[in-house]
């Protein structure tokens, strides 16, 4: 092996497989999900930025975001209201989605992997609160929020989409989930 | 083999040759001792030109992957990115042996390309979240490059982009990677011949992660302060074979910025809940500055300026409101220009090192 090490051209060989297989790496996931993953549709509500390394995008909320407080499983519910938050922060959720009409909406919200139903992983963010403390619900985030255009082209979709004339066609697979495009509603 | 500037390593040629002139020291002798000692490659205007002109192109890629431009597939950028990636690569092999300047120059400019590779995935894929794994992948495989290449200008790059992903990921669980990471960088230093310009960036980023855990597990200000302060006195006064001078020099700092941060009372007031919190910072403000003061006495310039600073906060916190305007900026110029003539006369003496 040292022999191997020794030699001038190895190491650029060596160094080019490195940056290949750590950026195919990234790449598998996403790859899978968009050829075996079940294409859904969800309501979507934005803004548009810009990152200064990967370009314009248009920032996503979903109405998946938002889950009232009925659609959390027992085991959730269960956790002292207070400490909600502290219970909950950095955790990772599943959220159960069901078709509605056209659309795909939250059925339930649990702590561990649903054996059966079509479901995304995502991250508690916050609790909503009502005046007296009360838990109403939680808001969650998917690694979906961002939607990348061409350079200074996000205005248009950005207007459309904040009259909720728009909505997200992704691909799931075992709770993975890859944003595939905003369309607009006929 | 101990790492010697320029100019420093023709002194010591030229002087020990006078020796072996006067049959101080034999021709072997001279070699021997000269074995010991290596020329640093210093700044090179070639080497600066073709670095700066790998970067502007690197930079251009990556401003080129981030515009999305809408006239080339998603496939195409891919492929031009791996194509790139090899080309650059390729080129830096080929000229290695006969222009090793234009080698390193494609080298950096193959660092950048990887990232501009990782951020065009990220473009493609639509993946959202503050992503600091981008960064994460990016420091591995310039981690990769620096360990194949030794090259110090990689290296401290790939210091630079963990730093990014550390300070990126605060509200995230990567303790273990960040471990990874930080251990990876004291093996590099092994590998790099312990350069303390590589210990310094590794202990720069071994504090950074210190912070990141500090904030993940919400500890609060006032801990984070004195932890930092205790691991500025650790670093400052323990012995170690690791690069000694750059552990006291960041030490110094470290201890001295918390020691600082220690004497303003609302710090004290939220731990302890005490209306008196105040009187516990003026305390320890005292025996800080009289600290400082004796690290002063041993002509160090670091604890200088820190002693400098506290005694310009109290002035302004305690003065600023009582003293007229002009008479306020008079004496805080007076004290300013009395330390600057003290730190020059203490900088002369020690030859402008700054321990």
């Amino acid at each position: 092996m040292k022999e191997l090490f020794k030699k001038r051209g190895f190491k650029y060989i060596l160094i080019f497989v490195i940056f290949t297989l750590l950026l195919t790496s990234m790449m598998a996931k996403p790859v899978l999900t968009l050829f075996l993953g079940q294409e859904i549709q969800i309501k979507v509500k934005a803004y548009d930025p810009r990152d200064i390394f990967r370009g314009d995008y248009i920032q996503l909320a979903f109405e998946i975001d938002e889950i009232s407080v009925d659609k959390l499983d027992s085991d959730i519910r269960q956790l002292s209201e207070s400490n909600l938050e502290k219970n909950l922060y950095n955790k990772e959720l599943y959220v159960l989605v069901t078709q509605q009409g056209t659309y795909y909406e939250v059925d339930k919200v649990t702590l561990k992997t649903p054996k059966e139903g079509l479901y995304l992983k995502t991250k508690f963010l916050y609790a909503q609160r009502h005046e007296n403390n009360e838990v109403t619900g939680i808001i969650v985030e998917y690694p979906l929020d961002k939607y990348f255009v061409p350079e200074n082209t996000g205005k248009e979709l950005e207007e459309k989409v904040q009259k909720g004339e728009a909505y997200a066609t992704i691909k799931v697979f075992k709770g993975y989930a890859v944003l595939e495009e905003i369309l607009m509603e006929k | 083999m101990k790492n010697l500037s320029k100019s420093q390593y023709r002194f010591l040629d030229y002087e020990l040759k006078e020796q072996m002139k006067r049959d101080l020291i034999t021709e072997n002798q001279l070699e021997e001792i000269m074995k010991t000692y290596e020329e640093s490659e210093g700044l090179n205007f070639i080497k600066v030109i073709l670095s700066v002109g790998a970067v502007l192109i690197g930079l251009g890629i990556l401003s080129f992957i981030a515009s999305n431009w809408i006239h080339i597939g998603r496939v195409i950028k891919l492929l031009v990115i791996f194509l790139a990636l090899g080309g650059t690569l390729l080129t830096s092999y080929k000229t290695e042996i006969n222009s090793p300047k234009i080698s390193k120059a494609f080298l950096y400019l193959s660092t950048l390309i990887f990232g501009a590779g990782i951020f065009l995935i990220g473009q493609i894929f639509h993946l959202g979240g503050t992503w600091s794994d981008a960064f994460l992948i990016w420091t591995i495989g310039t981690i990769a490059m620096a360990f194949l290449s030794k090259d110090l200008l990689i290296s401290i790059f790939a210091h630079l982009l963990a730093a990014t992903f550390i300070l990126s990921g605060f509200d995230k669980n990567i303790i273990i990677l960040g471990l990874f990471v930080t251990a990876l960088f004291y093996a590099l230093n092994k590998y790099y011949n312990y350069s303390s310009v590589m210990t310094f960036f590794t202990n720069l980023i071994s504090l950074i992660f210190i912070l990141y855990l500090c904030n993940y597990f919400e500890i609060e200000a006032f801990y984070t302060i004195v932890l930092f302060f205790l691991i500025g006195l650790g670093m400052y006064y323990m012995k170690h074979p690791l690069n000694l001078h750059v552990f006291q020099l960041q030490g110094l700092i470290v201890l001295s910025l918390s020691g600082l941060l220690l004497t303003i009372d609302e710090i004290w007031r939220d731990i302890f809940h005490l209306d008196y919190g105040g009187i516990f910072s003026i305390v320890f403000g005292i025996c800080f500055l009289i600290y400082l003061l004796s690290l002063v006495k041993k002509q160090l310039l670091t604890p200088l300026i820190f002693t400098c600073a506290i005694i310009m906060r109290y002035y302004f916190d305690t003065l600023y409101d009582f003293l007229p305007k002009s008479m306020f900026f008079i004496f805080g110029g007076m004290i300013l220009l009395s330390f600057g003539v003290y730190f020059e006369r203490v900088r002369k003496k020690r030859g402008g090192d700054m321990g």
